[in-house]
């Protein structure tokens, strides 16, 4: 009797995940660079101390990178299949972004919208997990 | 890209899980390929025929 399902958890390579791991450090990257920006404005700290700490929300940054990295290293060919359409996803994703935040600033709403580096990169990152979400989705 | 990968895993009494195994690549990527959502790159489809010890083309033929 063949069944279509593997019960034993070390069966082959697994595929490209969104872990636990990879969702809370994207979070964290957000979360740092806010509690960070108000700390910076309420606080008078020596110059060396708000290099410091501006610079923290770099540890999350590296870390999701660095989960990502190891997550496409452990992927196999379909696992890294997502992950292209993902990026393909992203790139078209934020250009639709762009257009949308231009034509939403002509008619008068969020006029007062600046792109940040910081807000370009949690758009990035969002995009990129819900990319991957809806790619792997299509392989289940 | 049609193929006949789960009639000839079951022939040997595999599961989806045991042929990954063999073949190092996830449980998903088998069940993309035997629901034809994915067609496997050449080098895969090499050790899938070498696996069954048979031709490329008696497992996958064109969809046209």
């Amino acid at each position: 009797m063949t069944s279509e399902t593997s019960h034993s958890p070390t069966s082959g390579r697994p595929q490209l995940k969104l872990g636990p791991r990879l969702l809370l450090l994207a979070l964290a990257f957000p979360a740092t660079a806010i509690a960070v920006d108000a700390l910076l404005r309420s606080v008078d700290y020596p110059v060396w101390l708000r290099v410091l700490l501006a610079l923290t929300p770099l540890i999350p940054g590296g870390l999701f990178l660095r989960a990502q990295r190891r997550a496409f290293a452990h992927a196999d060919e379909l696992g890294l299949h997502v992950a292209r359409e993902a990026f393909g996803f992203v790139f078209y994703a934020l250009i639709g972004l762009f257009v949308c935040v231009d034509l939403l600033a002509n008619a008068g709403v969020l006029a007062g919208f600046v792109w940040t580096t910081g807000k370009l990169v949690v758009a990035m990152m969002a995009l990129a997990l819900i990319g991957t979400w809806l790619a792997s989705r299509r392989y289940r | 890209m049609k193929n006949r990968l789960k009639e000839m895993r079951a022939a040997k009494d595999w599961s989806q899980g045991d042929l990954a195994e063999r073949l190092a690549v996830s449980r998903q990527t088998i069940n993309a390929i035997e629901t034809e959502k994915y067609d496997p790159s050449l080098p895969l489809a090499f050790k899938i025929a070498r696996l069954f010890k048979c031709r490329i083309e008696e497992i996958f033929e064109s969809a046209d």
